[in-house]
């Protein structure tokens, strides 16, 4: 996209030139009345914005520095009668509790088999629906769906597909496909748990990754491949020589934003084993939660809550790094 | 210069349509089987060795709910309240917003612009336990317009966004003409602008409706009371709630609240993905 | 625009200024009661209500249905002073001790005289619901923890009396061989029929363990007297769990469910369920009441077992608490409603007058017999954590990752910090 460039131009206009133009000679008269002019100008732009800055200052911007002190504080938010600061304490508790690090090395096991796999989903499906044949309609309807279906809900329905002796699942693999030594207690299972919450994600969010790279199918200059054609290019190698690098973008785009959703996975865990069992599904949001409003540890929660932000904020900064699309 | 030859695409197709059905039957799956199970009678849905058509069709469970649940309609009625509030707090703020930020200069713009953008690359998670207190001492918990706060911050950086990019895209002659005829700042943005955005508007109106319908982090904590839930979080409970053999009801409610939101994605189902396309590019 | 955006403050104001009013604006006579969704299904509340309103004319009553999760946001909301309702019906006294702790509650103590008087009370029931001799909650729905069998499976089994009726087995390492022949495999080694579901779910936790402590050992204490981690009968407990786990004789569907036992005797794919003495009935109506028996745990007629109940409370700050006294204790504890608990859900209630001409059915006389001996949980101001370290470290061990002495000693490590000083 080329909006920046054009914005850029579009700022130097709005100061002086757009004024040169309607005042072509009057350019001394200009000087004096400009600051005026510019002092209004700002009023007026502040007015513009002063409604939604109201609001997330209100909400976001003082919740981040509260939240940022009370990480400093140890807070029980029933017992104590205010937060008292008590330094980097709940993050040198962090290191030491090993639910803490379960939750951490959980959160981590779910992003590393949920991101490829909704990469490589998603890009498939997209390539799918890309395609010019009759009818994708249909199947773009299909494979869209999940994404209206709230993920607390697709965690009531999974934990009924996966259930262990009711669940279609079991009863598919066993009695339809014929291996029976695949059944499993899905949800109940350490080994089988983390994965099976995997799934539900994958269900849920593929579909919007799947746009994300349709986006980016869609920008490529059908033109491109004619010439590709021309040359005699196997569709295998269009593929990995024209689209896959056109798609940087996009890649880029799925990366950082399947990674927060990989990080911040809570939902579904809530809902179909509430980090059990054992703590084999404890992950971090979770662990955040139970300690504000369960235990109303207050202080501890947010030190997990920003340890879980920085975590999501350099992955995703990282990302946009190497992935960042060539300027064109 | 070679030329395909017809057999060859006819492969192509029937491929894809193959592929396209069977990635559409795996995704769509589990609603089909939450469909299946709320037509089956209890004591079919709990048998062993199970069923997977119904043996005989029962509108029963549906009739528990409708009759016996008189929840559902109240997380229904919540949950859109909720959006709609929050629709309509976010699309003016961030159509505001985004014309400041996209076409204005002043002090301050970079600073909010960076904040804007840190706020989207954390989790939601942060602001949570002060949004908590903040709504304990304002008597906001267990109250619609405690949820609708909450998520209009949480859903007007993006929109802010998309709609700054929007604006910026404008060719300026339209603003100028519009101060050369005597319009105010606000006139022009109102009357002139605004009217070449309604697209991006659009884009911004189904992120944030998609992101309230679901969300269930904040809802969860900030509404504790069933007459204040919304669906996401109320129809759950009713899994882990203390009656067992609740499947059939469960998966007639779920059906249900899938319903309206699955009609309204089918039928705007282009629009919506131009929506997110539009969104995802400039967002 | 200076108007627009003017109106657009002024009008947020007027709508939070109304939302405050609303929150604290009073209506005459309401009387609020909360309880999780499930106890309005489950108990006639309306009935009640219609009753109470022919005595009190002019009361009406609010029903609020808390969610999934019920001691914490009330927890949170009374700390703040908030108002929730006049009336909550929710966890054990042993978790409404953190509530009493804090100051939050209102004792019974002018009311309980007459016909309510102290001694008109089961006694264990009522001396849960006592901080340093003061009621501040009054017990329902009681339970005590037992194994509910299928007399027809131990039947096939050979573990069945002339009568018919289940032999109780005298120790756990007996009832293990009543396990192995109650289970049913398949050719592939899986197992079709467990002996058993216990619930472990964290709503059950430590009333399961617990349970099988003080049946095998007489007392919930170790030798210090703090909280059993460390006997040898812990260890025997958790040992007997495991093995029968490991070895498919015992399911683990309470580890995602707990309505996982239930739903398992319900279907007949469980002969025992060790939980607590209610579920006879409710499982009773799916599968026949006279194919299930009440069984105590092994030793628990000696030694005791533990007894549950639910607590009714009424904060410092409801509006009207003596409205809401009389109605705890003319209606919740009324004769006909105490006997639609039992008839309908196997639940009891703390009034000794309630349980007249009932001792003598066979499912009643079984739970008194084990009732007689059970006791109560400590009160703890950490029962939470407590529950979810338990939870967390005994679901660990029941997934082969750990054995059972590495159980015991991490949940000892990990309470170490907390406050589980028994209050009396």
């Amino acid at each position: 996209m080329t909006a920046p460039t054009a914005s850029k131009e579009w700022y130097d206009v709005s100061g002086v030139v757009s004024v040169q133009r309607v005042y072509p000679q009057g350019y001394v008269t200009l000087r004096k009345r400009r600051r005026a002019r510019r002092v209004k100008d700002i009023i007026t732009s502040w007015l513009f914005i002063l409604p939604a800055m109201v609001l997330l200052a209100a909400f976001l911007l003082y919740p981040l520095l509260s939240s940022f002190y009370l990480s400093l504080t140890d807070y029980n938010f029933v017992y104590s009668p205010k937060p008292e600061f008590s330094g980097l304490s709940n993050f040198v508790k962090l290191a030491r509790d090993s639910y803490f690090v379960t939750a951490f090395r959980n959160t981590l096991q779910y992003t590393v088999v949920f991101f490829p796999l909704l990469v490589i989903l998603a890009l498939l499906l997209a390539l799918l629906l890309n395609s010019k044949v009759k009818g994708t309609g249909i199947f773009q309807t299909a494979i869209l769906l999940p994404i209206v279906v709230p993920l607390s809900l697709a965690g009531v329905m999974f934990t009924w597909i996966f259930s262990e002796d009711f669940g279609i699942l079991n009863h598919l693999l066993a009695n339809v496909f014929g291996l029976p030594g695949l059944r499993r207690f899905w949800l109940g299972d350490p080994a089988t748990a983390m994965y099976s919450l995997t799934a539900v994600g994958l269900w849920k969010y593929t579909g919007f990754a799947v746009i994300l790279f349709l986006a980016g199918l869609k920008a490529i200059p059908g033109d491109i491949y004619e010439a590709a054609k021309v040359d005699g290019v196997s569709p295998w190698q269009s593929l990995v020589y024209v689209t896959l690098p056109n798609l940087r973008g996009s890649f880029a785009l799925v990366g950082a934003w399947g990674i927060i959703q990989a990080i911040k996975v809570y939902d579904q865990v809530v809902v179909m084993t509430n980090g059990g069992p054992g703590n084999s599904t404890l992950v971090l949001y979770l662990y955040a939660w139970k300690n504000a409003f369960e235990f109303f540890e207050m202080g501890y929660a947010e030190a997990i809550a920003y340890f879980t932000g920085a975590l999501a904020f350099v992955i995703s900064i990282l990302f946009n790094l190497v992935l960042k699309p060539e300027k064109r | 210069m070679k030329l395909r030859r017809p057999r060859a695409i006819v492969i192509q197709k029937a491929a894809v349509i193959i592929l396209g059905i069977f990635a559409s039957l795996i995704i769509l799956s589990p609603i089909i089987w939450i469909i299946l199970t709320s037509l089956k009678d209890v004591n079919e849905i709990y048998r062993v060795p199970m069923t997977i058509w119904p043996e005989k069709v029962v509108s029963t469970n549906y009739l528990t709910v409708i009759r016996g649940l008189p929840e559902f309609p109240i997380y229904f009625f919540n949950t859109l309240k909720v959006t709609m509030g929050t629709l309509a707090i976010v699309l003016p703020l961030s159509a505001a917003a985004g014309y400041a930020l996209g076409r204005r200069e002043f002090p301050g713009k970079f600073l909010i612009n960076s904040f804007l953008f840190f706020v989207l690359a954390i989790p939601y998670l942060i602001f949570l336990v002060p949004i908590y207190i903040i709504e304990d001492t304002l008597r906001l918990l267990d109250t619609n317009l405690g949820l609708i706060l909450p998520y209009a911050a949480l859903n007007l950086p993006l929109g802010i966004f998309i709609m700054q990019t929007a604006y910026r895209e404008i060719p300026s002659e339209l603003e100028d003409a519009a101060y050369i005829d005597g319009a105010n700042a606000f006139q022009t943005w109102a009357r002139v602008l605004t009217p070449l955005v309604v697209t991006s508007l659009a884009a911004v109106t189904i992120f944030t409706f998609v992101a309230v319908w679901e969300e269930y982090m904040f809802a969860r904590t900030l509404m504790i009371e069933t007459s204040a839930q919304t669906l996401a979080v109320g129809l759950p409970t009713l899994k882990v709630e203390a009656k067992s053999w609740a499947y059939g009801t469960l998966s007639a409610a779920l059906t249900l609240s899938l319903i309206p939101i699955g009609v309204v994605f089918i039928v705007l189902r282009k629009y919506f993905v131009e929506g997110v396309l539009r969104g995802s590019i400039k967002g | 625009m200076f108007r627009k955006l003017i109106f657009l403050v002024i009008a947020v104001g007027i709508l939070m200024f109304g939302i405050g009013l609303a929150a604290f604006g009073e209506e005459p006579k309401v009387l609020k009661v909360t309880a999780e969704a499930w106890y309005y299904n489950k108990y006639p509340m309306e009935e009640a209500a219609k009753r109470f309103q022919a005595d009190h004319p002019g009361v009406s009553f609010e029903w609020s249905k808390a969610g999934d999760f019920e001691v914490a946001p009330l927890m949170l909301a009374w700390s703040r002073d908030r108002y929730i309702a006049d009336i909550a019906i929710v966890a054990s006294p042993s978790e409404a001790v953190a509530f009493q702790a804090k100051g939050l509650l209102l004792d019974f103590e002018d009311v309980l005289k007459g016909e309510y008087a102290k001694d008109k009370w089961l006694k264990g029931f009522l001396d849960q619901c006592s901080i340093k001799g003061k009621v501040y909650t009054i017990p329902t729905d009681a339970e005590v923890m037992c194994l509910v069998g299928r007399k027809d499976y131990a039947r096939d089994a050979g573990l069945t009396d002339a009568h018919g009726n289940i032999v109780p087995p005298k120790t756990l390492d007996e009832f293990y061989t009543y396990l192995k022949k109650l289970t049913v495999k398949d050719s592939s080694g899986k197992t079709i029929r467990y002996g058993m579901d216990v619930n472990w779910s964290p709503e059950y936790m430590v009333y399961t363990y617990f349970s099988g402590v003080q049946a095998s050992r007489g007392t919930i204490y170790d030798d210090q007297g703090n909280l059993d981690f460390s006997s040898k009968e812990a260890l025997a407990l958790l040992s007997f769990w495991q093995r029968g786990v490991k070895e498919g004789l015992i399911s683990t569907s309470s580890l995602v469910d707990h309505n996982g036992p239930r739903n398992s005797m319900k279907s007949g794919i469980a002969a025992f369920m060790w939980e607590d003495h209610a579920r006879v009935v409710e499982c009773g109506k799916v599968v026949g009441p006279e194919k299930l028996a009440i069984v105590p745990i092994p030793d628990s007629l000696t030694n005791g077992t533990i007894a549950y109940t639910m607590s009714l409370m009424i904060p410092k700050n409801a509006k009207h608490p003596e409205l809401a006294k009389a109605f705890v204790l003319e209606q919740l504890n009324a004769p006909w409603f105490a006997h639609y608990l039992m008839d309908n859900w196997g639940k009891l209630l703390g009034l000794k007058r309630n349980l007249e001409g009932r001792q003598d059915l066979p499912v009643w006389k079984s739970v008194f017999q084990i009732a007689e001996k059970a006791v109560g949980l400590p009160k703890m101001v950490d029962h939470a954590k407590l529950v979810d370290i338990m939870t967390t470290e005994i679901h660990t061990m029941l997934k082969m990752q750990q054995t059972p002495e590495q159980t015991l000693a991490n949940i000892r490590k990990r309470i170490r910090g907390l406050n589980l000083k028994p209050l009396e």
